[in-house]
């Protein structure tokens, strides 16, 4: 039988030879006993290389999933952008011609900050350790990252529930100025706002702590379950 | 409306992370770069995905693109590839006296180590036909070598991966 032993014994063993050519090989092998150790030691390799096979770790699916999301966040804030500078133009040229008041809202700097960075998605600046839980109810951890808004230095926890609510968890080691129109709870300890379409709930204790999404359940919720008071 | 393409990536291409998972650990040595390495090969097809280039198949699309970017890797680094491979004690599992997941480990690790004493060409297509299931066709096409070059490699690596494990060759047989 004319045949390359190797890519024979390969094909052979990756079973793909068939029909009267693999029964023709099967036949060979039993006779020619350089060809049947051939095929012995390549399928003891095969069946070692078989066991090496690995689960891929829950910790990379995890990574997988949050680079997806950053990766996702950085071109809608490249979109955010070219939206902002056409809407600051358009602004800017009806200002000029005295047919409108540019001051739509009186919001702190920080706050402000905040939700452009909250709209913007996971921020490109220092990324931290996460000191958070992975999980808030049904909020799934996404990434910590540490930056300055409006003066502000803040470490931020991103999160995500099923549906797609983000909420980010802003912390400082100040706290943070009240949002125009807040309320304030009884004790007047914590507030929580409505502005540009996000729920913001603040709270000074355990640590100054600003939480801001676009489902005042699930903020409510990351503030409850982080013991904000 | 159209539909969240992260959510659409996400559900096509993460049931396929052990296989991205296991070329990724024949490509790099190291744990940290077995990491990146997964994470880059899913945003670059995360970034083809919303280009609109779709695969009809994602297996070996997201092989093709972890080989893409593993050879890219290394032709940016200047230094040689060195194997870091944590300790394995075989002795232990002779004596059983550890159970079967433990030995489990063991054994892959020690597969993992004769690996890397393969030739790159020889452990790329063994991971690929062997731990991932392709097709010699599917391998030359995503190494872009003849299928015949593909088989050779495939036996001769296997021939060595059993000649550095003789002494588990012949625990398999017993």
């Amino acid at each position: 039988m004319k045949h390359d032993p190797e890519k024979a014994a390969a094909a052979y063993l990756s079973g793909e030879m068939r029909g009267r050519r693999r029964a023709g090989f099967e036949q060979h092998i039993v006779e020619w006993e350089d060809c049947w150790s051939e095929v012995q030691l390549g399928r003891a390799g095969r069946s070692l290389a078989e066991s090496g096979r690995e689960l891929g770790p829950q910790e990379v699916r995890e990574q997988v999933r949050a680079v997806i999301a950053a990766t996702s966040a950085r071109r809608h804030r490249w979109r955010l952008g070219w939206g902002t500078t056409i809407l600051s133009l358009v602004a800017l040229g009806l200002a000029s011609l005295g047919y409108m008041n540019l001051q739509s809202h009186n919001q702190p700097d920080v706050i402000d900050a905040v939700l452009a960075d909250y709209r913007a998605g996971p921020s490109v600046a220092q990324s931290v350790q996460p000191n958070l839980p992975t999980r808030l109810g049904d909020l799934h951890y996404l990434t910590s990252y540490a930056g300055t808004l409006g003066e502000l230095d803040v470490v931020a926890h991103a999160y995500r529930d099923p549906a797609g609510h983000r909420v980010v968890v802003y912390q400082a080691d100040r706290t943070f100025p009240v949002a125009d129109g807040a309320e304030h709870s009884g004790d007047g300890r914590t507030w929580s706002a409505a502005a540009d379409g996000a729920v913001l709930f603040c709270a000074d204790h355990p640590v100054p702590s600003l939480v801001v999404g676009d489902d005042e359940r699930e903020v409510t919720l990351a503030a409850r379950e982080l013991g904000l008071r | 409306m159209s539909a969240d393409p992260r959510v659409e990536f996400l559900a096509a291409t993460l049931p396929c992370l052990d296989l991205v998972y296991n070329l990724a650990r024949r490509t790099m040595p190291d744990r940290d770069l077995v990491d990146d390495l997964v994470q880059e090969t899913y945003v670059r097809a995360f970034e083809a995905w919303c280009s609109r280039r779709k695969p009809r198949r994602v297996e070996p699309w997201l092989a093709t693109i972890c080989l893409n970017a593993g050879r890219s890797y290394w032709r940016r680094a200047s230094t040689r590839r060195e194997v870091t491979t944590e300790e394995v004690d075989l002795g232990a599992t002779s004596q059983g006296e550890v159970e079967d997941r433990a030995v489990a480990q063991v054994r892959a690790e020690l597969v993992h180590q004769a690996l890397w004493q393969l030739s790159d060409e020889q452990r790329i297509a063994i991971t690929l036909m062997d731990l991932n299931g392709f097709s010699a066709s599917q391998v030359a096409r995503m190494t872009r070598s003849p299928r015949g070059t593909v088989l050779s490699r495939v036996h001769r690596g296997r021939k060595r991966l059993a000649q550095i494990l003789s002494k588990e060759v012949e625990r398999l047989e017993a």
